[in-house]
């Protein structure tokens, strides 16, 4: 009879510690969410943006699909995507294989499938309205999804790709942004509190001009050729008769397909990653603007949807009888 | 001229006379003499023409405008107690500036009267005072707060009253601050629009759902949003999404059910086949989901919480529905008393969104009672708190962006300001400079207005679309377009003159042009 | 020229007064380094290496498919046709109809044109028929064209079926892809240029054609005689008038050619093997460039390609080179009997040839514009462009202007050109009334020897019958011959007596011809280096050397009226045929018809230079030799 009820209160005091404990450990866990905030962003961007139209450009429009795929498959939903595609690749009657658009010769993926969002297609990918894009004063007319709607807690990931030379490029064969505007349209950003991080990857030849003219904080540039260099392209598909996709993404998504969600790879990682040799071109990388060690801010800051989540505690007894709250010190 | 007439003359072949053949000194000189007078007339002209329209903007006045506001609350004292109300009012004010922790230049004070005609509006609130035991505080719906007393003294209980009086405004005054909310709460907008959807994901594997949302939202989300109506409005829309598929995270198995950890919770509402898109270009959405997860998955709970519930910062609230019994191919409406436990869950999580905080002011030794605004969702403390906290961040935005947008105007010195921009940027400033008579006359509401209107006017200039700086150009493109027409013109112009002055010049006087013939006669 | 027509007398800028001095020595050298930098030209070192400037081309980066069975059996298929008896009336019907009925069975949208042209105009009528299949692009709007064309018969009068065979097959190859950006269009002709001209015309809006697509951006005619199979191709490309194709076209044809293993040679001339001396090197140069400037000077080519280029659609032509032992060939040429196909492989590589460039002419998105369109080619892959070659025109202007500026300084007696500052007005009206005398003069010879070039550029058009028929042309050429040169004594006669009270100046008269001669080649330089060349050679060359010596006794004189005999147009066709191993006094085939029936079917401009350049000049010269 006493081991018995020795052993019930044992079980009890456990139990009851058990609860106790579990409980704690939750709440731990619940305020853990309030506080962890290194980042303090709460939601992240991505502007893709594809500069060269016509059917020997092919590779630029299967650069910036890829890098689409990869910001979705991480998690940022359309609603926060902004891409802009300057020609049709996947409807040119120049393309063999209609309404699909490859990024490597075997044709494994069609990046141009269903559920791809466009959002500034054709001609309306110019320089203005990229500008206006970035600094808030479009037309107010301008439908939801031709928005950048950020605001202070957003974090931004720009990618261009098109052709380019020392601090230009080349937009739709007949304009041309250079290097000053895009640092003024990022210095307006950051009046406005438009950002809370910048991330600009640049994949043309002589990209690394463009990003060195920034003077605003908290941007972190990559670029895929110094001045001087020509960025190459990779495969070539005897099949379409184009050029598919270009060394730098190349191996930049070929890196992204060790990332998922949940990845715990940082920027430092992605970087000591690009192997000069192969990808015949010097990738250049400007810190100076960005305030957090490259070793700790995580892929998933800038590509995957990593947003705040509360749990939420208890409901609103709403349309019940009135009800008190009590608190005691 | 004449001179002129000689040389056809003698080339047509007619008898002329020789000795006439050159002279033209003097219409040298009214040559040159005219094209200085065109151009003394003509430069200024053209530099009228060409100069770019700028408005001129209120610059000095805009960058040396205060940011200091003040922000008093009235506290009408309703007991049959003696009380000092200028003690009371004091020794609070007192209190209030020792507990300020922040360098935010704004100051909360609090006015203390003897109980009249108390309107009926926001930051007046009335404090019926009784004795009793225990020190205790009950804050009603409406803006009364029913306090019990302990002490017996009179001094003291005008301490302790204003202690009450001064926690209330210094708890206020500091969560203008505080990080915590701040990253959940969406920022002040006119328009929010929220978005009820149910999201049936396998309705082939399981059951059709529908729901009765009508009525549901007419008894639960309308008296909120009616509420709030003062400070922003609500459109509320429904929708249901029959076959929603599969979430981006695929639940994880448990003995009975399926279970969600929290870290899976931030990829759960991304799925690209879920169109929760807004229509509406500018208001915020604010998106609530009710997610019945397929009947294999049922009953899909997340770990840890007790609602099965959670909100997304800046972005909306998910609910799991989970309904028991359900059979394969069944038709099922989901009923008013069962949207209620669930709209509870969302209009907690709209609170939260909105930015109410949903915490009682914690006085040491006093036991603090709040009651729930069940009918309406909101009670008449929460939304004073939140017009004021609004109030102040519009008045700080209104400022930051107006010398945001002088500074971006005095570095473009070619860009053309037009006057939509100037007459949004008076209408700003004139809400802006009626803000602090607004409030000192106790009317926070008129005051919350003029700040939203103000900040409305100022981001209405600077996001204006002709302030963009490619469309315009800078001196050096003038230069290289007249460059290429007027060199060319210039250059034998001035020869010309340098002849001309130096035939007049002294040393030629003494011997005058004459034709070599007349010379020899 | 305002500077070099200065007067005299005035006072003038010390760089005026410097070339005044220096003119009278200037003209020959600027001359020698004219011809001097001519003969530079084929020497390879100075010459560049051929590249692409589109990018959109993308020569050769596809696979390439043609020569399936199925291709195959459809060039089987026109011979099924034409074997099929009809009733047709004549060749060209039943030839027409095969290929109209072999285009709809492939699926083209077909039509056949009629019509009747004469190749100098008034002349005669011949009949032609064209047909030609439209290939629509499947996921494209016709707004633009490729065009491959043949005729029925090569320029050296052999059978072109195997053209019209490989069209067929082509179009089956064509029918079968997805990834045609524009149409394209398979003409077949039997009138030669005259058939593509009357195509063009009508295609471009002169009606008669209920079968269009858009406009054509580039076109490949092909001839391959009967062989069994080619060492390689001919690229032909000049154009009438001086036109020619972008250097792009060229170069990619050339290029794709070659990775197909059967490399297109300009003119079919292989270059010169790496390993011979310079003089082997410049010898092949120099042949090739001959080709290419008399083609362009005189405006004939081999092939049906020179139309397009008036219409500014890029075209060129490629041949087929037949080995002189070909055993097909040569039974052909003994029977006549129209021939089988080329071995397989043959006709793989040259329908991969232009499989290869259909491709990168359908990733094209403008018309060509990057590369260049005035150019000679001194070897395979290598160019002379227009700035590397025009400075010898230069030259030979301006050793035109400054002969042209002394002899105006020269005009006149020695006293208008003193310096002496005390006769200055009466020397400035001294000289206004020398112009006043001679000038009218000088305008009315000038005057009056055109007039006569009018005439005979006019008269065989207006009185066609009476002009070409086989004798009276020769009597024409002749009459006109005389009445030239009866008008040059009569003139030189009528102002030998005046000459007295100076009426008129010689130095006056050559400083003018040379001006005008001056502008003449220049302006054409730029249009038709080649024909510009020539014309100097016949005629600036004789200006610049007539009557260089300070005195001119008879024997002078006439020493050098004969030379202009023998630079004079009717001699030169003369000298020409002697050359070529023709009759010499035959008028009634070309050049001078040829000239008369490009003149007025394509516009090409030797006949009226002949007529109202180079034979009034011609007589001007003479006119300046036997003045006093």
């Amino acid at each position: 009879m006493k081991l018995s009820s020795l052993f019930s209160c044992t079980v009890l005091v456990l139990s009851l510690l058990a609860v106790a404990f579990g409980a704690s450990s939750n709440e731990e866990k619940v305020t853990q969410f309030f506080d962890s905030s290194e980042t303090q962003h709460t939601n992240n961007w991505a502007v893709l943006v594809c500069t060269s139209r016509f059917w020997f450009n092919y590779r630029h429009m299967a650069n910036t699909l890829s890098m689409y795929r990869t910001v979705k498959r991480l998690g940022i939903p359309d609603s926060h995507i902004i891409l802009m595609l300057a020609d049709d690749m996947a409807c040119n009657p120049r393309n063999s294989y209609p309404a699909a658009v490859y990024d490597h010769p075997r044709k494994t993926t069609d990046l141009y499938g269903d559920n791809v969002e466009v959002d500034y297609r054709g001609y309306e990918v110019t320089v203005e309205n990229f500008i206006r894009l970035l600094t808030g004063r479009v037309a107010p007319d301008t439908p939801r999804n031709k928005r950048l709607l950020t605001d202070d807690k957003s974090n931004v990931f720009i990618y261009m790709t098109g052709h380019g030379g020392e601090d230009f490029l080349k937009f739709q064969d007949s304009e041309e942004i250079n290097s000053y505007d895009i640092a003024d349209a990022f210095k307006q950003m950051w009046e406005k509190q438009r950002y809370r991080e910048i991330l600009f990857v640049i994949d043309t030849c002589q990209a690394n001009t463009m990003y060195s003219k920034f003077d605003s904080p908290n941007i972190l540039s990559i670029g895929s050729s110094k001045k001087g260099q020509n960025s190459l392209s990779h495969y070539h598909d005897f099949d379409l008769g184009v050029s598919v996709i270009d060394r730098f993404t190349y191996y930049n998504l070929e890196f992204f397909e060790s990332v998922d969600l949940s990845s715990k790879k940082t920027l430092a990682d992605l970087i000591a990653a690009y192997n000069r040799s192969l990808i015949q071109s010097d990738p250049g990388v400007r810190t100076d603007l960005f305030a957090r060690d490259l070793k700790k801010t995580y892929l998933t800051d800038f590509f995957g949807a990593v947003q705040n989540v509360e749990l939420t505690a208890e409901a609103f007894p709403i349309g019940g009888n009135k009800v008190k709250k009590s608190s005691v010190k | 001229m004449a001179a002129l007439r000689d040389r056809i003359r003698t080339l047509l072949g007619r008898r002329s006379d020789p000795k006439t053949i050159i002279s033209v000194q003097n219409d040298r000189r009214l040559v040159v003499t005219s094209i200085l007078f065109l151009l003394l007339l003509g430069l200024p002209l053209w530099w009228t023409t060409t100069r770019v329209y700028r408005a001129e903007l209120p610059a000095t006045e805009i960058s040396q405008f205060a940011l200091d506001q003040v922000v008093p609350f009235t506290f009408y004292i309703d007991t049959p107690m003696t009380v000092t109300v200028e003690n009371i009012e004091r020794m609070a004010q007192k209190l209030i500036d020792k507990q300020r922790t922040h360098d935010l230049r704004v100051r909360y004070t609090a006015q203390v009267r003897h109980k009249t005609e108390v309107p009926d509006a926001p930051g007046h609130y009335t404090l019926r005072l009784r004795e009793a035991a225990v020190g205790a505080v009950d804050f009603g719906v409406d803006r009364v707060a029913h306090v019990s007393v302990s002490e017996a003294d009179s001094k003291k209980r005008d301490a302790a009253v204003a202690k009450l009086v001064a926690d209330i405004v210094a708890k206020e005054e500091r969560e203008l601050r505080e990080k915590k909310g701040a990253r959940r709460a969406l920022k002040y907008a006119p328009e929010y629009s929220v978005t009820f959807t149910l999201l049936n994901e396998d309705p082939v594997g399981g059951a059709a759902v529908s729901w009765d949302i009508e009525q549901a939202a007419d008894i639960f989300v309308r008296p909120f949003a009616d509420t709030l109506r003062p400070l922003a409005k609500l459109a509320v829309s429904t929708q249901i999404l029959h076959h929603a598929g599969p979430p981006p995270v695929t639940p994880l198995a448990h003995d009975n059910g399926t279970y969600l950890t929290p870290d899976m919770l931030p990829h759960f509402a991304n799925s690209p086949w879920w169109n929760l898109a807004s229509t509406d270009p500018i208001a915020p959405t604010i998106s609530f989901i009710l997610y019945v997860p397929a009947l294999r998955s049922q009953p899909l709970r997340i770990e840890g919480s007790s609602t099965n519930a959670f909100v997304v910062s800046q972005w909306g609230g998910i609910a799991i529905a989970n309904l028991p019994g359900t059979e394969v191919g069944a038709s099922v409406v989901i009923s008013r008393d069962e949207l209620q436990k669930y709209f509870g869950i969302f209009i907690a999580q709209l609170r939260e969104l909105v930015g109410i905080r949903n915490d009682t002011p914690l006085i040491p030794g006093t036991r603090v009672s709040l009651q729930r605004a069940t009918a309406t969702g909101i009670s008449s403390w929460e939304l004073d708190a939140l017009m004021r906290q609004w109030m102040v961040a519009n008045h700080q935005t209104a400022i930051t962006t107006l010398q945001s947008l002088v500074r971006l105007v005095e570095s473009m010195e070619n860009m053309v300001v037009m006057d939509e921009i100037k007459v949004q940027v008076d209408q700003s400033l004139s809400a802006l400079r009626s803000i602090p008579q607004a409030l000192s006359s106790g009317n926070q509401l008129l005051a919350f207005e003029l700040a939203a209107n103000a900040s409305y006017f100022a981001e209405g200039a600077f996001f204006d679309p002709s302030m963009v700086s490619l469309l315009y150009f800078p001196d050096q493109h003038k230069y290289a377009i007249y460059l290429p027409f007027f060199l060319p013109v210039t250059i034998p112009l001035l020869a010309a003159i340098k002849k001309a002055i130096r035939r007049d010049s002294p040393q030629n006087d003494s011997k005058p042009d004459v034709p070599d013939d007349k010379k020899n006669e | 020229m305002a500077l070099v027509l200065s007067g005299q007398g005035e006072k003038a800028s010390p760089i005026l007064k410097l070339g005044r001095k220096y003119s009278a020595y200037l003209a020959y050298p600027l001359l020698l380094a004219s011809i001097v930098w001519l003969l530079l030209l084929p020497f390879q070192t100075f010459t560049r290496n051929g590249y692409f400037s589109e990018n959109a081309m993308m020569p050769n980066q596809v696979y390439t498919v043609f020569g399936t069975e199925e291709h195959m059996s459809a060039m089987n298929h026109i011979d099924a046709e034409l074997a099929l008896q009809s009733t047709a009336k004549d060749e060209g019907e039943r030839q027409a109809g095969a290929v109209y009925r072999a285009f709809n069975s492939l699926g083209l949208d077909s039509e056949i044109q009629r019509f009747a042209y004469s190749e100098v105009p008034g002349v005669g009528s011949t009949s032609g028929i064209n047909v030609h299949g439209v290939l629509r692009a499947g996921r494209s709007d016709s707004v633009e064209a490729l065009l491959i064309a043949a005729s029925w018969t090569t320029s050296s009068n052999r059978t072109n079926i195997n053209a019209v065979r490989l069209m067929a097959g082509l179009a089956k190859y064509a029918s079968e892809q997805v990834y045609w950006a524009k149409d394209i269009i398979f003409l077949v002709t039997d009138g030669g240029e005259h058939g593509i001209e009357t195509w063009l015309k009508s295609y471009h809006g002169g009606g008669g054609l209920y079968v269009r697509s858009g406009i054509i951006q580039a076109a490949v005619c092909l001839e391959l005689p009967p062989a069994q199979s080619y060492a390689g191709m001919g690229l032909f490309f000049e154009g009438k008038s001086g036109q020619l194709p972008n250097l792009d076209l060229v170069n990619i044809v050339q290029y794709i050619s070659r990775v197909e293993r059967i490399p297109a040679y300009l003119h079919g001339m292989v270059d010169a093997s790496r390993s011979s001396t310079w003089l082997e090197k410049y010898k092949r140069s120099a042949q090739l460039l001959l080709r290419q400037v008399s083609s362009l000077a005189i405006g004939k080519s081999v092939g049906v390609h020179a139309p397009f280029l008036r219409y500014r659609i890029d075209a060129l032509t490629l041949s087929g080179i037949v080995r002189p032992t070909d055993s097909v060939s040569l039974e052909y040429l003994s029977t006549g009997v129209a021939p089988v196909m080329p071995a397989p492989f043959t006709v793989r590589a040259i329908g991969r040839t232009v499989e290869s460039t259909l491709r990168s002419l359908n990733n094209l998105l403008e018309h060509f514009h990057q590369s260049f369109f005035f150019y000679i080619l001194p070897a395979n892959e290598r160019y002379i462009s227009i700035g590397d070659y025009i400075p010898a025109a230069g030259l030979m202007v301006a050793s035109l202007l400054f002969q042209a500026m002394h002899l105006w300084w020269m005009q006149g007696s020695d006293d208008m050109r003193s310096d002496n500052p005390a006769t200055r007005i009466e020397r400035i009206n001294a000289y206004y009334a020398f112009l006043r005398r001679t000038l009218p003069n000088t305008i009315g010879i000038i005057a009056r020897v055109h007039l006569l070039g009018v005439i005979l550029l006019v008269t065989p058009i207006a009185v066609p019958y009476a002009v070409l028929t086989n004798t009276t042309s020769t009597a024409y050429v002749f009459t006109m011959a005389l009445a030239s040169v009866s008008m040059v004594l009569h003139i030189s006669d009528t102002y030998w007596i005046e000459s007295v009270q100076r009426m008129v100046d010689w130095k006056q008269l050559k400083a003018v011809v040379e001006l005008y001669v001056a502008v003449v080649v220049g302006c054409l330089s730029v249009m038709n280096f080649s024909l510009a060349v020539v014309l100097f050679g016949v005629t600036g060359l004789p200006l610049v050397l007539t009557r260089v010596w300070t005195s001119a006794t008879k024997m002078r004189r006439i020493a050098n009226v004969c030379m202009l005999l023998l630079a004079s147009p009717v001699c030169t066709l003369v000298l020409s045929r002697a050359a070529l191993g023709l009759s010499p006094l035959d008028f009634t085939s070309s050049p001078f018809r040829m000239f008369l029936g490009d003149f007025y079917h394509f516009g090409s401009l030797a006949y009226p230079l002949v007529c109202l350049v180079y034979w009034p000049v011609n007589l001007l010269c003479m006119i300046v030799a036997l003045m006093p």
